[in-house]
């Protein structure tokens, strides 16, 4: 196995030079001028100005030049600085890198302690009323746009309750954990509905199999059954799911950070591409690339626990 | 007698005390403590070389001292108790307060070990705007700059080549010139905005990108701040940063209110709404040196056709301000009645001066054609609220008058782009609020020089009232100025909208921000009375 993981650390590496190569290109492709974006609200430059600071910034640079420049700077461990912020992009991403982590894995915890027995429960249960009520939550979270259920649990809970912050983070362990509720929760919404029906579908093709069909013949338990035999079977393609979505949340959870001023690197990213901080969106990009690969690693190892049929070729 | 004369002594001595005793501003407040919590909606680090960013400007004018502060517009003393200006307005002295000590217990000076601010730092911190080139000194600063020089510890001169008259302009002029400690500045290098140091009524505790920065009293500063701890919350989703207020969450919320929340606000007694007091034009720009935009008839059509005061009050809400021009009612070069004699709705005489040059529907299918072919003028915009609206309004005005214009919105770096490349067609065009404004936008080199808005009177103008000391004549300069723009470009008018912001009552003192954000200061010491909140 250490082989396997050495191997597809080392493929990273082309990966990754492919994802910064392309990503500097594309974002140089998108019209604007960062420096004009960055002064347009608030300060009032002319034309000269702004080619001064242009110039001191290195941004009249040809391309070729500036990208040089960005891979040597990233061999030696610099990211190069923010033209928004002039603070060093590394700075700007560890700041927020954590943020993002916790609120992403809380939602993902969130959704499988509520998801994952909803939908097995639901599978167990086919047919009846908790089935029904079970996929019709499932529907609702399917359907509800994320920032929407999030203004409305923060004027339920923040504003006529006054139960929880509606905005910020706390900084007891205490309060911290009072102002991830309520992103967690609008961000665990968008993922709640689609676990909860795959565990379902997942489960009840599992209990169609003949294997489950003979364990039941032999005797066993219902309970054996259901849980030492389906369970694991049915949990490989929600840990595939699960994984995806993980990656697509890291970045997808803009929103959310928008609305609750949770700091966060897909609040950043995107920031960066409106304002064409070339080397912010670069590099939050490399990072992105980098933390789906080893989702995707830890998802394969995670495989052969679940299923010990599944080996590393 | 001796009696009535030891009351009279005792009343006498009573009402001198009471009459002298300290107000809030002198330190003494009605309530000590608390925390004072500012919604933005985006924030920068706290460099003033960089900072670019009025709301970050916030922070950095209660951690720095400013040699002057904006207070109701005008000037007044902060690290310069007072100052002379030379007859001909190139020599400014400047006479620095006594006693200011650079914030202590951090890196840089460790706790009792801080010294003085001297005008050896006022220097410094001009030379590190004007030698840093792609530092936000203002190019009329740094155009007529000379030299900066301290003749004492307490007296620092400023020499210009001439006179500069928006010295003292919000976003323009010194009012970037935080005062820096050098020691700070070597210490903390390109990092000084992550851990901004200063001699203001509040030190730097924190900074969390996107998240918040935090402030403490300054117990060394020449005036007792009554609030412990001041915390800019950053808040990019305006919405949500609404419901915040309401709860309380925020006290005050420092950046642009949407008018419909204005309008609301404005009905609940538990707030505030303050006035920012620099009303913001939106307009449109057009390739003027182009056809069929060159010929000033078009131009005219093209401000005619719309009926601007009822978009923009649709639009903008209580917070729409009838009028025209770059400077708005109550900011100098203000003209007023531009809006009634330049763009006024009038789609009939906007339909004749199209018919007059040659614009007409020829083939009767509703549009009209030029020069043979058929009309359809491209309208750029950014795609944030309102802006698709002004550009909505504008199709359909252009449809009443048979004129075909054909949206093109996309984000701000796109728009601007093609604003910079000159592509053909109109521009909707916001800001620029301030006499700085109207300099930067349509003087030389001005924002829209590439859409071939050249006039050599109009940029003679605002140069003359650039460097014009004289109040008086300075205001006519600027309005010929204004005049003239709207006589020659008549530069389509929607009006102006006041940007305001709000606060909750329980935040006492307090007046709002104008670039520089004064909590503490000889007249204003703001507090928090907790039993209000």
């Amino acid at each position: 196995m250490k082989k396997y993981i050495f191997r597809r650390i080392i493929l990273m590496i082309p990966l990754v030079f492919g994802v910064t190569t392309a990503t500097f290109a594309l974002i140089h492709l998108i019209p604007g001028d960062p420096v004009e974006l960055m002064m347009s609200n608030a300060r009032q430059l002319t034309t000269e100005e702004i080619d001064r600071i242009r110039d001191k910034l290195g941004l009249n640079d040809p391309l070729p030049v500036q990208y040089a420049r960005y891979l040597t700077n990233l061999l030696q461990g610099d990211m190069g600085d923010s033209v928004r912020s002039r603070s060093p992009v590394s700075y700007e991403i560890m700041q927020r890198l954590p943020d993002t982590l916790i609120l992403t894995v809380t939602s993902i915890v969130l959704v499988l302690v509520f998801a994952l027995p909803l939908g097995i429960i639901s599978a167990l249960k086919r047919g009846t009323w908790i089935d029904t009520a079970a996929m019709t939550f499932a529907l609702l979270g399917v359907s509800m746009p994320a920032f929407w259920f999030g203004i409305m649990l923060m004027l339920i809970f923040g504003l006529h309750l006054d139960w929880l912050p509606t905005v910020g983070q706390g900084k007891t362990p205490i309060e911290f954990t009072r102002s991830l509720i309520l992103p967690s929760v609008t961000l665990s919404l968008i993922l709640l509905g689609l676990v909860t029906r795959v565990a379902r579908s997942s489960m009840l093709e599992v209990l169609g199999l003949d294997y489950v069909r003979t364990a039941h013949a032999k005797g066993m338990g219902v309970r054996r059954v259901n849980f030492r035999h389906a369970l694991p079977n049915a949990l490989i393609p929600i840990l595939t799911i699960v994984s995806g979505q993980f990656a697509g949340l890291l970045g997808g959870a803009v929103v959310i950070e928008k609305v609750f001023g949770w700091p966060g690197i897909g609040r950043l990213a995107v920031d960066a591409i409106f304002g064409r901080d070339y080397l912010v969106v670069t590099n939050t990009v490399l990072v992105f690339a980098i933390m789906v690969i080893l989702v995707n690693l830890v998802t394969d190892i995670l495989y052969t626990y679940i299923d010990p049929r599944i080996r590393f070729q | 007698m001796r009696l009535k004369g030891i009351l009279i002594s005792v009343f006498v001595v009573l009402v001198l005390a009471l009459s002298l005793a300290p107000a809030a501003a002198d330190g003494h407040c009605p309530q000590e403590g608390g925390t004072f919590t500012i919604g933005v909606d985006t924030f920068l680090p706290m460099d003033p070389n960089t900072a670019a960013h009025d709301w970050t400007f916030y922070a950095i004018t209660n951690i720095n001292s400013m040699l002057f502060r904006i207070e109701s517009g005008q000037p007044v003393g902060d690290l310069a108790e007072s100052w002379d200006i030379s007859e001909d307005g190139t020599v400014y002295t400047w006479h620095i307060r006594r006693g200011m000590m650079w914030h202590d217990g951090n890196e840089v000076f460790p706790e009792g070990e801080s010294r003085e601010v001297t005008a050896h730092d006022v220097v410094y911190s001009i030379y590190r705007q004007y030698d840093d080139e792609s530092s936000i000194m203002a190019a009329d600063l740094r155009n007529l700059f000379v030299s900066a020089e301290a003749t004492d510890d307490y007296t620092a001169v400023l020499t210009l080549s001439g006179p500069d008259a928006i010295i003292y302009d919000k976003a323009r002029g010194l009012t970037f010139t935080a005062i820096v400690a050098q020691e700070a500045i070597e210490h903390y290098g390109d990092d000084y905005g992550l851990n901004p140091l200063g001699s203001g009524p509040f030190e730097f505790v924190s900074y969390s990108p996107d998240e918040e920065v935090v402030l403490r009293a300054n117990e060394d500063y020449y005036i007792d701040p009554c609030l412990d701890e001041v915390i800019f919350r950053v808040m990019p989703d305006v919405p949500a940063a609404m419901i915040a207020l309401e709860a309380g969450d925020i006290d005050w919320w420092g950046a642009v209110t949407p008018g419909d929340d204005v309008g609301r606000f404005l009905d609940n007694e538990d707030m505030t709404v303050i006035n920012f007091g620099c009303p913001v034009a939106t307009r449109l720009y057009m390739s003027v040196d182009k056809a069929p935009f060159d010929d000033v008839r078009f131009r005219k059509a093209l401000s005619h056709m719309k009926d601007g005061e009822a978009i923009n009050a649709a639009l903008r809400g209580p917070t729409h301000v009838k009028g025209a021009g770059t400077a708005g009612p109550g900011v100098a070069g203000y003209v007023e009645g531009l809006y009634d004699e330049y763009h006024s709705y009038d789609p009939e005489l906007a339909m004749s001066l199209m018919d007059e040059i040659g614009i007409v529907d020829s083939d009767g299918d509703g549009w009209r054609e030029f020069e043979g072919e058929l009309l359809e003028i491209p309208m750029f915009s950014w795609n944030s609220d309102p802006a698709p609206d002004y550009v909505a309004a504008m199709v359909d005005a252009g449809a009443q008058v048979g004129l075909k214009i054909r949206p093109e919105i996309a984000d701000p770096g796109t728009n601007n782009a093609r604003r910079i490349d000159g592509e053909w067609g109109i521009y909707l065009g916001q800001g620029w609020c301030g006499e700085g404004g109207t300099n930067a936008l349509w003087g030389r080199n001005g924002w829209i020089s590439t859409l071939g808005y050249v006039d050599e009177e109009i940029f003679s103008l605002l140069d003359q009232s650039a460097q014009n000391l004289n109040e008086e004549e300075r205001e006519a300069q600027l309005q010929a100025a204004t005049t003239r723009i709207a006589a020659i470009y008549f530069e389509p008018a929607f009006g102006f909208f006041n940007i305001f912001t709000v606060k909750n009552n329980y935040v006492k003192d307090f007046f709002g921000g104008e670039w520089t954000l004064n909590l503490v200061t000889d007249d204003h010491n703001v507090w928090i009375n907790e039993d209000e909140r």
